[in-house]
């Protein structure tokens, strides 16, 4: 198995652990959903800055 | 007999110790500085670093008002929310987007439209942000399994990344999330979903803020 395969297996694997995180967030409901959880670190001072900058991150990362 | 001078007094030492502690114990603020620092040395433009450390240090001259005492007074927020309240907004975004997506990606013109941007909208988030963090609650358990995650993919992509000839230079042997996304937005059917996918994104943060 090349170098390639097993990266793109690893980032395959975390985006399952995502999708089944979500699943049980909204199944269950003993952690928050993605929703939630930006909701709750937008009313912090240092995760609502965190949060922006990130998002202004992926726009001059991957476009700008 | 004469009183000494408390060590907590402000000015001592001990003083000004416990609020250099307080200023610079935000994990938040070194995890956007050391993203910053890796932006910077894997071939990173100066505009991507800058929104990195620009937040960082947002972050810090909070902790430095708070540390002396002085409340941070937040503006309203309302004003640009109900401004991007109507439900028309995402089409717009999108059809933006499309518009934005005609400039080649990775020019200066798309470099200055996404940065400006983003650094208004970090600068409106520091600006209506709540007065402390003390009042939230602690997303505890639920935070370290999303912040699990993206460690994890944190890691994967620096592990790939370590993995190339150096920082500043792709292998399609080790893939980052960047090498496999570029291809996409090379064309400009993906540049325009991505542009207008990062508006509406950006409105719906603002929506929730």
């Amino acid at each position: 198995m090349s170098w390639r395969t097993v990266t793109l297996v690893g980032y395959t694997v975390i985006a399952i652990a995502g999708l089944t995180l979500e699943v049980v967030a909204r199944r269950t409901g003993t952690i928050a959903t993605f929703d939630e959880l930006i909701r709750r670190l937008l009313r912090t001072r240092s995760g609502r800055i965190a949060l922006f900058a990130a998002w202004a991150w992926l726009g001059v990362h991957f476009l700008g | 007999m004469t009183q000494r001078p408390s060590v907590d007094a402000p000015g001592s030492n001990n003083s000004m110790m416990r609020r250099l502690v307080s200023v610079l114990r935000d994990p938040v603020a070194w995890i956007l500085v050391i993203a910053g620092i890796v932006e910077m040395i894997s071939g990173g433009t100066a505009a991507r670093g800058a929104v990195l450390f620009a937040a960082a240090g947002l972050i810090l001259a909070d902790r430095v008002r708070l540390s002396r005492g002085k409340p941070v007074s937040p503006l309203a927020a309302t004003t640009l929310q109900e401004a991007l309240a109507p439900h028309w907004w995402p089409l717009l975004l999108v059809a933006v987007g499309v518009a934005v997506a005609l400039l080649r990606e990775h020019t200066l013109p798309l470099t200055v439209i996404t940065g400006s941007i983003g650094i208004a909208l970090v600068g409106w988030a520091w600006l209506t942000g709540p007065g402390g963090d003390t009042a939230a609650p602690s997303p505890g358990r639920s935070l370290l399994w999303w912040g699990g995650l993206f460690l994890a993919l944190g890691l994967w992509e620096l592990t790939a990344l370590l993995g190339q000839p150096t920082l500043a230079v792709y292998s399609a042997e080790h893939p980052t999330i960047s090498f496999l996304i570029e291809p996409i937005l090379a064309t400009f059917p993906g540049r325009a979903v991505a542009v207008g996918l990062w508006a509406v994104a950006g409105r719906s943060l603002v929506r929730r803020a």
